[in-house]
């Protein structure tokens, strides 16, 4: 996903110092107004530059989990898979320990962000019923 | 080391100012030409930046897959998409490495010193003063022998779920749909292999033998989930497992939760055989899960065994619950369970539904609770002592002495006594940013059986279970603490050998906390204790659905004892269960 970074110039200060005064975000694609309260520039807008930024792809932000998780000193992780989607981190494969799944789960969110990791871990608990 | 983190920002500041001074130089220019020169410009910078961001973070990946201190254990780890783990491997080590990655298991081996609690109860032996049901209870005979053996504390070592299993995935063809399999055998690590006929366990099944855990072959997709062929946990108990820390512990909540009658068997959460699984994929955090088991059963009464499995659908063998060579303690045929979850930041709900069809609890009925037992084993149609008991005996001699049947239980016959049970229960669980996971759990579970029967329904109640679980130090040390309530039955059996007619008393609540610490990844030493509280008539235990060695309230008698109340290993209500237990876990 891409995130459009909107610079609107005033001419005058670009001109002297180089520098903008009012940013904005918006998403790709979307056009760029001026922000809510800006006073209306004095003279008319003669630039309007767009640079365009990647989030992080789906690859890094994958790796990034998966290796906060191997280098974590006590979460077992051999039988977890992290996948990425859309900057959606999907967390699966097998863990038996109760205590692994909440910190699994708790360093996802921390590196992709609440809301943006779906558990698809099965937790198969270390436990006899006898059969 | 170049800091990713802090590179980011100084890149976006680069780029700020990078497009801000040209914005300077360009700001003048009148031409259209210009601009779009200007534009080409600063498309080939943003690419760069781009590149150079690429870079930056494949060198942090790499960086990050060589941990500084590595710990103990295989050199595996969560793998991702990337797989940058293996990235350095050879193809065949990478092929050898892939072939471990589907080896995992546990060994766990504690040493419990547990008590039974029931050292000084007293029972007298009951009846009805007009010999039959609705008249005043009466004693008839003399104080009855106290418990037999050592019921107080005792030590001994527990394998607690230790296992090995194989699980992998073979992709067919160049389809997005996975053919899966799973392969696991349980171990015992402090005895012999064997059947697991325990003095209060009667199985047929046997520790170390391949097949003996989730066992199944299927098909997955990331598109519609996932199907399983084999031998399982059904969702009713899985859907619920993350609510219950206490996996191995004397204190895993299967004591009460899903557990109808009490003692070791859990009802609602024993592994079936004979069992197709669908499991959807999450969409918006809602996924569900169905299951169907097959009964396989041919008897009408679910007698016996299912067709290919060594036991009763249900667990136990036959012969278990004091009748003899039947399905008669709990043997059902076919099954259906359902659950369906959602999940969100740290929030879980969880709702499940399991239903098994036509259950045998004659053991309930004409057990050791009915004058007819001692007839029918010792002087039966089969003869003296044939060990012979069935339907068949029963309904002979019920038709010929009809009158008797209201004496021992009223109205009693085949059609009301093998009934549907049906169990529900409703789950929320919070996981804390700072490492605190709070459950909470309710069940419902129910016996479809006519009201003159209810007053042997012990398989129908509700329970509760409440949970705490706080991490501490980057997770290196995990407290949890549980409490579970089992409420009144609608009726009892009378099952165990001091049961007061005259009192309903059969809630129970089990407390339980454990404590485990981590040497590493792998390697966890804990501690924990539970104690059972029961009130008269109940007899719920310790260590049931988790820990190998139960801790229940069958005393040590082992010859056949039959006055209507109990036979076989006698079970003492009331009993208080205590104990605590430590032990090492290893995971792989």
């Amino acid at each position: 996903m891409a995130i459009t970074l909107c610079m609107t110039m005033r001419p005058r200060l670009a001109r002297t110092l180089g520098v903008a005064t009012v940013w904005s975000l918006s998403s790709a694609g979307a056009p760029c107004a001026p922000a809510a309260g800006d006073t209306p520039p004095a003279e008319p807008m003669q630039r309007e530059i767009v640079v365009t930024a990647t989030r992080q792809s789906d690859a890094a932000m994958a790796n990034k989990v998966a290796d906060a998780l191997r280098q974590n000193r006590y979460i077992f992780s051999d039988h977890v898979t992290v996948t990425a989607d859309n900057g959606v981190v999907t967390v699966g494969g097998v863990v038996r320990d109760l205590s692994d799944l909440f910190a699994i789960l708790r360093l996802a969110h921390r590196i992709a962000g609440k809301g943006r990791v779906v558990n698809e871990i099965e937790f198969v608990p270390v436990d006899d019923d006898g059969n | 080391m170049f800091n990713v983190k802090l590179a980011r920002p100084v890149m976006v500041a680069l780029a700020a100012c990078a497009a801000t001074c040209t914005i300077g130089g360009v700001v003048h220019a009148d031409d259209a030409q210009d601009t779009q020169a200007l534009k080409d410009q600063m498309r080939i910078m943003q690419q760069q930046m781009q590149e150079l961001q690429n870079k930056l973070d494949s060198m942090s990946a790499r960086q990050a897959a060589t941990p500084a201190a590595a710990p103990s254990g295989p050199p595996m780890g969560a793998s991702s998409s990337t797989g940058t783990a293996t990235e350095t491997m050879s193809p065949l080590e990478t092929k050898f490495n892939n072939f471990l990655r589907g080896f995992y298991g546990a060994l766990d081996v504690s040493v419990d010193y547990t008590t039974k609690g029931i050292n000084n109860p007293v029972a007298y032996p009951w009846g009805y003063a007009s010999g039959a049901p609705g008249s005043p209870y009466v004693i008839t005979g003399p104080q009855k022998a106290t418990p037999y053996g050592r019921v107080g504390w005792l030590g001994a070592m527990s394998s607690n779920g230790s296992s090995i299993g194989y699980r992998g995935t073979h992709r067919i063809g160049t389809s997005d749909v996975d053919f899966i399999y799973q392969v696991s055998t349980a171990i015992d690590m402090v005895a012999a292999p064997g059947l697991q006929n325990t003095w209060t366990k009667s199985s047929n099944t046997v520790q170390g033998a391949i097949g003996l855990g989730d066992t199944f072959l299927g098909f997955q997709s990331h598109s519609w989930g996932k199907v399983k062929f084999g031998e399982m946990y059904m969702p009713y108990k899985t859907s619920t497992d993350r609510l219950n820390p206490f996996g191995t512990g004397l204190g895993n909540y299967a004591v009460i939760m899903g557990n109808t009658g009490g003692d070791n068997r859990v009802e609602f959460g024993t592994r079936g055989d004979d069992v197709v699984e669908y499991n959807s994929p999450t969409w918006a955090g809602f996924s569900f899960d169905v299951a169907y088991q097959f009964g396989q059963q041919i008897d009408p009464n679910s007698d016996l065994q299912p067709l290919g499995s060594p036991d009763c659908n249900g667990s136990n063998n036959p012969g278990s619950g004091n009748l003899m060579l039947n399905c008669d303690d709990g043997g059902y045929n076919r099954a259906y369970s359902a659950d369906i979850k959602f999940e969100t930041h740290g929030l879980y709900l969880v709702a499940a539904y399991e239903i098994h069809k036509q259950v045998n609890r004659s053991s309930d009925g004409i057990g050791a609770n009915s004058p007819y037992y001692q007839y029918l084993v010792s002087q039966g149609p089969k003869g003296p002592n044939a060990g012979l008991l069935d339907w068949s005996d029963y309904e002979a001699y019920a038709a010929e002495y009809p009158g008797a049947a209201a004496a021992g239980s009223p109205a009693y016959n085949t059609a009301v006594d093998v009934a549907d049970e049906w169990a529900m229960k409703f789950g929320v669980q919070y996981a804390f940013d700072f490492g605190l996971s709070v459950s909470y759990l309710y069940e419902e579970m129910h016996r479809e059986v006519p009201p003159e029967m209810e007053f042997q329904n012990e398989r129908q109640r509700n329970g509760m279970w409440v949970a705490l679980e706080q991490s501490f130090w980057d997770g290196r040390d995990v407290l949890a603490a549980g409490w579970a309530h089992a409420g009144a039955t609608v009726g009892d059996p009378g099952g165990q050998h001091n049961y007061n007619p005259n009192s309903t008393g059969d809630q129970s609540n089990m407390y339980t906390a454990q404590w485990w610490h981590k040497l590493d990844k792998q390697l966890t030493v804990y501690f924990d204790v539970a104690d059972t509280m029961n009130d008269g008539n109940a007899h719920y235990d310790i260590g049931a659905g988790g820990h190998g060695i139960k801790t229940d309230c069958h005393d040590a008698t082992h010859n056949q004892f039959v006055d209507y109340s109990s036979a076989g290993p006698t079970t003492w209500g009331g009993c208080h269960d205590l104990g605590v237990s430590t032990g090492v876990s290893y995971k792989f």
